[in-house]
Order: structure tokens, then sequence, then C-alpha cells
């Protein structure tokens, strides 16, 4: 799974663990299902969590040096 | 013979009467500069339009006035309408049916022209148009780097999804050289493997100064970009051919902040709401788990060897008193009953009678002799007294 979960959209990770939330719910799983189901369904919430609240992104600005040579530097808001 | 003199309304009428007749005043454009514009508080417009060697009175009525051009002095303007004389004043105007700047009839036409041939080839079909990422992680964007609409963006972006990475590719936004430029960055952002959609777009501006966005080139760099484009050109009026075939049209910058990321404040509480739910999901089947498991310990208990061991040894405990207590009843029984039978014994005992001085007697055999009819004279019999016996002989015998 950790390696699957790599390329899993936001969307993807979100109706995974809504899918968990409902076989817990229904309550018909073996006690080590159940125990497996939610701790995927707590590794897949922090996965969503870091996808929306991981660092602040970055603003950069792209300078065409030409000769196809781009360089990348930060962004001043307020220039 | 003196022709009578005309009264001034007569010939001002009579002038009226030949511009109104003539069919090249009747339906007439003219391009010029206005000049002295004013608007009259009851909605007319009145200007002069000029030329470098003339000028023209006009009058706009507010019945034929639409809001599709501003005018202010010193524009170029091609005004359509009909020549006539206002009698009053004895002066002739142009009665205007409508205006519209120079040069933008020649715009739209072109606009107009593109824009079919464009949608004729299926640039602007549905079918075409790729879906943005619900959470784009890099957004590239090419615009000016200096100007509010690259400002605008950031913010709302950051305030919305702070994690977002924005990448900006300045780019002249007017001019003939800004659909290069444009291109270029669309196709810098596609050569990049870590973008997830392109923002193109500028300011607010005249329809001059939105022109690169009508570009037939961009159009179609636009459409063969495989990161999906967002345009978002000018104001909500705005409309341009890049707006038709990006895969969203954002009616302002800001507005394209807001499209192409959700807001990350509803998400966490979303997501928060759905932690909470499998927590308590969970907790509720442990707790079921659990109870499940103590009626089924507590019904173990009851069943357990050693609760049958100690129900059995209680038992055994019982019986045994039982069988102590009947035991001892018995022994009881028997004694007093023995006690009993010795005393009766005692009493029916034939010896007991010899204590009183009788006695008993019998033959040789000890037969008790009850009667004397079996007696034979000179037998011997024996007589049991109280303390020993004695031998008699039969002498005689009568009854």
């Amino acid at each position: 799974m950790p390696k699957k979960k790599q390329n899993l959209s936001y969307e993807e990770a979100l109706s995974k663990l809504e899918n968990i939330l409902a076989l817990l719910e229904k309550g018909d799983l073996s006690l080590s299902d159940s125990i497996e189901e939610f701790s995927k369904g707590v590794e897949l919430y922090k996965y969503c969590y870091d996808l929306l609240n991981k660092a602040e992104g970055k603003v950069k600005l792209i300078l065409d040096n030409g000769d196809d040579n781009f360089e990348e530097v930060e962004f001043n808001t307020n220039s | 013979m003196e022709i009578r003199p005309f009264k001034v309304s007569e010939i001002n009428q009579y002038i009226k009467r030949i511009f109104t007749g003539d069919l090249l005043l009747y339906d007439i454009n003219i391009e010029g500069e206005v000049s002295n514009f004013k608007y009259h508080y009851n909605g007319n417009m009145y200007f002069t339009l000029k030329d470098d060697k003339s000028k023209l009175r006009c009058v706009y009525f507010n019945n034929n006035i639409n809001d599709y051009v501003v005018l202010e002095d010193g524009m170029n303007v091609i005004v359509n309408g009909y020549i006539s004389v206002y009698e009053r004043d004895g002066v002739y105007q142009l009665y205007v049916r409508n205006i519209r700047k120079k040069g933008t009839g020649e715009l739209f036409e072109a606009f107009e022209k593109l824009k079919k041939k464009l949608e004729a080839e299926g640039l602007f079909d549905l079918k075409y148009k790729k879906s943005i990422k619900f959470l784009p992680r890099r957004i590239g964007v090419a615009t000016s780097s200096s100007g509010a609409a690259v400002k605008d963006i950031i913010s709302v972006i950051k305030r919305r999804m702070p994690s977002t990475d924005i990448i900006i590719y300045p780019v002249l936004v007017q001019g003939e050289k800004a659909p290069d430029d444009i291109c270029k960055a669309i196709k810098y952002f596609n050569s990049r493997k870590d973008i997830d959609l392109i923002i193109i777009g500028r300011g607010g501006g005249s329809i001059e100064e939105l022109w690169a966005f009508n570009d037939e080139q961009l159009a179609r760099t636009i459409f063969n970009s495989k990161l999906p484009v967002v345009s978002a050109v000018g104001h909500e009026t705005d409309f341009t051919i890049a707006d038709f075939v990006s895969d969203m049209r954002a009616p302002t910058p800001s507005a394209a902040g807001e499209l192409v990321v959700p807001n990350v404040a509803d998400l966490n509480y979303k997501l928060d709401l759905c932690l909470t739910s499998l927590i308590s999901a969970f907790n509720q089947f442990m707790n079921k788990k659990k109870d499940e498991l103590e009626h089924i310990c507590s019904k173990l208990m009851t069943n357990s060897p050693t609760s049958i061991i100690d129900n059995n040894k209680q038992r055994l405990d019982m019986a045994l008193k039982d069988l102590i207590k009947t035991i001892n009843l018995n022994y009881n029984n028997k004694r007093s009953k023995l006690e009993y039978l010795g005393s009766k014994l005692d009493t029916l005992s034939p010896f007991a009678v010899l204590n009183r001085g009788y006695s008993m007697i019998v033959d040789e055999n000890g037969n008790l002799i009850k009667s004397v009819e079996n007696i034979l004279i000179n037998s011997t019999l024996n007589v049991i007294l109280n303390d020993g016996k004695i031998k008699v002989k039969v002498l005689d015998k009568s009854r």
C-alpha cells in the first residue's frame, strides 16, 4: 500500500477513506480486518492532511536565458 | 416682379426639406475625432466631430444610445446617422444612430471570422476540454510579472490553498510579440513534468490591449497543450478566442484563483469530520466485539470444568452429609427399637414368671407341658423353678 499511495490523488485518497468508514460503520468485518482497515484509514487521513497542509508552497519566477536555458528564481510579490 | 422676402423660419424649413430629401445625407457614416463632448442631464449627448480641417455638430438622442461605447474627447469614432437642419438655430447637424470606435469594426470582424473558423475545426468542442485536477500541487502562470493580475492570482491561490506552488513565466500581454510569448510559456510548462495546469491572462483593458488573446497561433497552442489551460483575460464582459479554446474560462484573474484551487479550510473541516467518524465507527465496532467477548466469556465460565467440579464437590458434600444423617438416624432408630424390644422381651420372658414363684414343667425333651392329656403315669418330667430344676415321677393324673 505505501508504494501505491504516492500516486494517489487527494480525491482518490478521500474516497478510499470514505469507503473504509462505510465498511467500519456496517460492522460486519472480522476483528483483524477491521483493525487493518482502521489503520489504513488513519494512514489515508494523514496522507490527505499532508497534501492539504504541507509546507507553504513556493512562488517562483522563470527567467528565459535563451537557448532553452531556463532559470527559476524566487518571485518577490512586492516588486 | 420681385419675389416676396422669405421669413427666416420659412427658409430654414426649405433647407431642411432639401437635406432630408437627399439620399446620401439620409444614411451616412462619418469618421472623426470626438470633441466638446457633453452629456446632457436628459440623457442626450452632444459633441463635435472633427478632423484636422473641419467640424461637424452631432447630437445623440438618448433613445438611440447603446452602451457599447463610452464616448470621451479625443476618441476616434465612426458615426452612423443622418444630417438634417435644426430649424430654431439655423444649423445643420448629424443626428446619430450609432457610434463605434474606429478600428473596432475591423477587429470585430476579424474576431468573428477567426472564431467561426476555429469553431468549424472543432477547437472549441467540449469533448476536447481537459478536466482540471481537484487539488493541483503546482500551477504555471503565464502573465505579466508586474501589474495587478499576477498579484491577484497569487494572493487568491495562497489564501485558498497555501500549499500550492506557483510558477510564473513572465510574458508580454499586449502588442505584437505577446502571442508568441504566451505560446512559449505554454510550451515551456508542457515541457516540465511537474505542472498540473496553466493559467494565462491579464487584467482589463481595451479591446486592442486584449487583442493578443485573439491570436490564431495562440489558440492552436492552447488547443494542443497537454496540460489544461485556464484563460483569465480582462473583465467579466470581455470574451477572447483564448476563452473559447481554453479548458476553462475565468471571468477575471482573481476568479481564476478561486476556480483552480479549493478552499483548504473547507477541506480540512471535511477531512477532520471523516477522521472523527472513522474513530467513532472503530470504537463502536470494538465495543461491540468486546461485549460479544464478555458475553461468551461469562457463558464459558458457567460451563467450565472447574465449575462442574465445584458443583459436584458440593453435591458430594451434601450427599455425604445426608448419608451420615441417615445412618445416624437409622442407628438411633434401631437402638431404640432394640431397647423397646428388649424391655418387651423381658416382660414376655417365661423366666420372668418364675421370679414370682411359678414353675414350668417340661418333658425329657424339653417340651413344655401345658396339659395332662399326654402325660403318662410313671414318666419322668422336669420341673423348672426360679433357681434350678427338679426331676419328678408322675404318680397319678386327673382332670
